[in-house]
């Protein structure tokens, strides 16, 4: 169409924008176009955040309210692209120059909608005017409602004051909404049917009628005389009296649109370019983001030396903690669904209001869901690295290796969190493997296997190789794991250190350790508070004096090894014989702290697939473990 | 009911019980046995109940008033329509406050609820 006012122009652009095929998505209907604007809602969380704000910024204390929706949703947005805030900018600003119309004439509003094909918005708009009062209580009682959750328990004049305020931000917000999607057609039709309904009730209460007085006289003496006969309980005249001051505090809402809406849509006009700004908004509360993480990056590489479930307690804590913002945040927003959600019912003008209803609802329920999600999604990503990154780091052999994983726990929490901006990814890298390096100092010549059969035992685990392997087996099994290890590998060439097994086997050196290569029996041993003894050759073996089957599990596991990889008459090949042999000198070095996979790869993989839990197999149960069986001459 | 008025609900009634405690601390009042005070406490509710309709009605019109003159006081209808009529005269909850305010300054001072 040609375009010659720059508002319609604004429109056109934004409606190619959102509908690239060039499809006019003002005509498909207003239910379409809720569906749409649903569709849309992840995108326009950042602009309807920056609305959220400016009209809090007029009313504090709802604006507080909004506000920090709005800043959450401007971080959504950044993830999202800057490109689209900048295109909903551009759209929120053709809504509010629509919404400036009504007041300079309601016309001008029906006029601009009709040359944006929304005949529909306008032919229902008059039915507003007769279900006013209703529509009123609608928005006040949505208003005191939540006002009423958040617990002010205020006396009436503040609850009232209360109403004004939020209900002033809710227009503004109504008005950033609706504007943004019909061009401020909506706006323009509804606020001046408020208007004209607020010319219409003030005309009411100038009406004088003499005779009216006796009937108010007469209606009030019924009451008292049926109350005073006992007809009327103290309860009737209770819901009475509340049903007189809902209504009146919901007239007190309904009157601060009419009061308000000049003003919210004055301001918001004026502050239009903080739509725009909504990318600026997100950048800021990114930067504080990455400051966080930042930090947080270098506690991780101090905790190094601590090693483990205290680290992964923590992040499970912030997961927890961002979840449950998610959650407020997702409720706050499906509460303005609900309001959206009421408008619809008033019986005339479901056509105009519902579909509107349902494309606020929509936006704004799909902006809470990805602001939840994301924020669910990131503590989950961060508690879940961070837990695996620790428990892996107990399995490894050093705290040099250990301090520098736990280095890599920037790297991970930087990819799970690439989605909400690489910036921060980078920034919490580079500050977690600077504590890292620090930490790993801190950490000297301590081996990460004792540091992990410590936790294990002041766990209270009494399967301590299983809470070590397993942990090492869940490390395996994620891509936090393989960010870890990259950046363990980045970390460790940094540092000089050509692989993390030669760290370790260094240090074992340095520390003097011998290498225990005997298959005698084990004497009475305590091994971090449980007792081992007794000898796998002759079955005798114990673990804090019960059974332990090492042998047996292991030709059992063994047997599915071989089957796994396709080998026919599986447990007529284990000698059981050498496996026993090899099975005691593995416990033996277990016993003495030395059995670690850098030192001892077959000894160890032989042992973990012996006494591992049904977990363990699933990374075992291949042709790499057969060649280890076959080098320790366990299969014949 | 649904919850936001049952949450409104909730709110009025802290208020209105907010009012009936202060009129206890009345000098006439506040030495009063238990007994003595809930008794007194519950003709303040009633009495401000009594002034918040009678604020509304006196603020109807004609055409409104009509609306409820002859419905059953106790019915469903009659609350519902009590608050929709509320909710269309402009100022009345700030109204009802100053009524409420007024009542409650007066049992004050006289230790006594207003003949009504």
């Amino acid at each position: 169409m040609a375009v010659e006012d720059p508002i319609l122009k604004l429109a056109d652009e934004a409606r190619r924008a959102v509908a690239p095929s060039g499809e006019n998505v003002f005509k498909r209907g207003l239910n379409k176009l809720g569906n749409l604007a649903g569709g849309v809602g992840r995108k326009a969380g950042g602009a309807l955040g920056g609305v959220g704000n400016a009209a809090g910024g007029a009313r504090d204390m709802a604006g507080n309210m909004v506000g920090g929706v709005g800043h959450g949703l401007g971080a959504g947005a950044r993830a999202v692209g800057d490109g689209t805030v900048g295109v909903l900018g551009g759209v929120a600003h053709l809504g509010i120059e629509g919404a400036k119309l009504p007041f300079k004439g309601a016309g001008k509003g029906v006029e601009l909608a009709k040359k944006l094909g929304t005949e529909a918005v306008i032919g229902k708009a008059g039915d507003v005017l007769k279900n006013v009062p209703a529509f009123g209580k609608s928005i006040a009682g949505f208003a005191t409602g939540k006002i009423g959750e958040v617990g002010a328990g205020m006396a009436s004049r503040e609850l009232a004051k209360g109403v004004l305020a939020w209900t002033a931000t809710t227009a503004g917000i109504g008005t950033g909404i609706t504007g943004t999607w019909v061009g401020g057609a909506f706006v323009g039709a509804m606020g001046g049917a408020m208007i004209e309904w607020g010319r219409q009730i003030n005309q009411n209460l100038k009406e004088s009628d003499p005779s009216i007085a006796g009937r108010r006289a007469a209606f009030l003496l019924k009451f008292k005389e049926l109350r005073h006969a006992g007809v009327l309980k103290p309860r009737d005249l209770k819901k009475i009296r509340n049903a007189a001051i809902f209504g009146a505090i919901a007239g007190a809402g309904a009157g601060a649109l009419v009061q308000f809406v000049p003003e919210i849509a004055q301001f918001v006009g004026e502050h239009s370019g903080f739509l725009t700004g909504t990318g600026d908004t997100a950048g800021a509360a990114a930067g504080t983001t990455a400051d966080a993480l930042g930090g947080v990056g270098g506690s991780i590489g101090n905790a190094a030396g601590g090693i483990g479930e205290g680290i992964g307690g923590v992040w499970s804590g912030t997961g927890e903690a961002i979840g449950g913002i998610a959650g407020g945040a997702g409720e706050m927003t499906q509460g303005v669904r609900d309001m959206a959600g009421n408008l619809p019912g008033v019986k005339g003008t479901g056509d105009v209001l519902g579909g509107i209803g349902n494309a606020a609802g929509n936006v704004w329920s799909g902006t809470g869901e990805v602001a939840g999600g994301a924020l669910a999604r990131t503590g989950e990503t961060i508690g879940g690295a961070t837990q695996t990154t620790g428990d892996f780091a107990r399995s490894l052999p050093m705290g040099q290796g250990a301090a520098d994983t736990l280095g890599g726990v920037g790297g991970a929490i930087g990819g799970g969190l690439g989605q909400a901006g690489e910036a921060i990814g980078n920034a919490a890298q580079a500050v977690g493997l600077g504590g890292a390096q620090e930490a790993a100092q801190q950490a000297g010549q301590e081996t990460a296997q004792g540091a992990a059969e410590q936790a294990a035992g002041e766990a209270g685990n009494t399967g301590l190789s299983e809470t070590v392997q397993a942990a090492a087996d869940e490390a395996n099994s994620t891509a936090a794991l393989d960010a870890s290890n990259a950046a363990v590998g980045e970390a460790v060439q940094q540092t000089g250190q050509e692989t993390v097994q030669q760290v370790g086997q260094e240090a074992l050196e340095e520390a003097g350790q011998e290498v225990a290569q005997g298959t005698e029996p084990i004497a009475n041993t305590m091994v971090h508070g449980h007792e081992v003894a007794g000898s796998v050759v002759d079955q005798s073996l114990t673990y804090d004096g019960a059974p332990w089957v090492l042998l047996e599990n292991g030709t059992k596991n063994i047997g599915n090894v071989l089957e796994a990889a396709g080998i026919d008459g599986a447990l007529e090949a284990v000698d059981k014989g050498v496996l026993a042999q090899n099975l005691q000198q593995a416990t033996n070095l277990w016993t003495q702290g030395q059995l670690t996979p850098s030192a001892y790869p077959d000894l160890y993989t032989l042992f973990h697939l012996s006494n591992g839990t049904a977990s363990v197999y699933n990374d075992l149960l291949n042709e790499d473990t057969v060649d280890i069986l076959k080098k320790l001459k366990v299969l014949k | 009911m649904d919850p936001i008025t049952q949450n409104v609900n909730a709110n009025i009634e802290e208020y209105i019980n907010s009012l009936a405690a202060e009129c206890l601390q009345a000098q006439g009042i506040v030495n009063l046995t238990q007994e003595q005070k809930d008794a007194f406490a519950a003709s303040v509710q009633e009495y401000l109940s009594q002034a918040a309709l009678e604020v509304l009605v006196n603020r109807l019109n004609s055409e409104q008033l009509s609306q409820i003159e002859n419905l059953d006081p106790a019915s469903d209808e009659m609350m519902e329509k009590i608050q929709q009529l509320a909710a269309q005269v402009p100022g009345l909850a700030d109204e009802m406050e100053k009524r409420f305010r007024s009542d409650v300054e007066y049992i004050k001072q006289n230790s006594k609820v207003p003949q009504g």
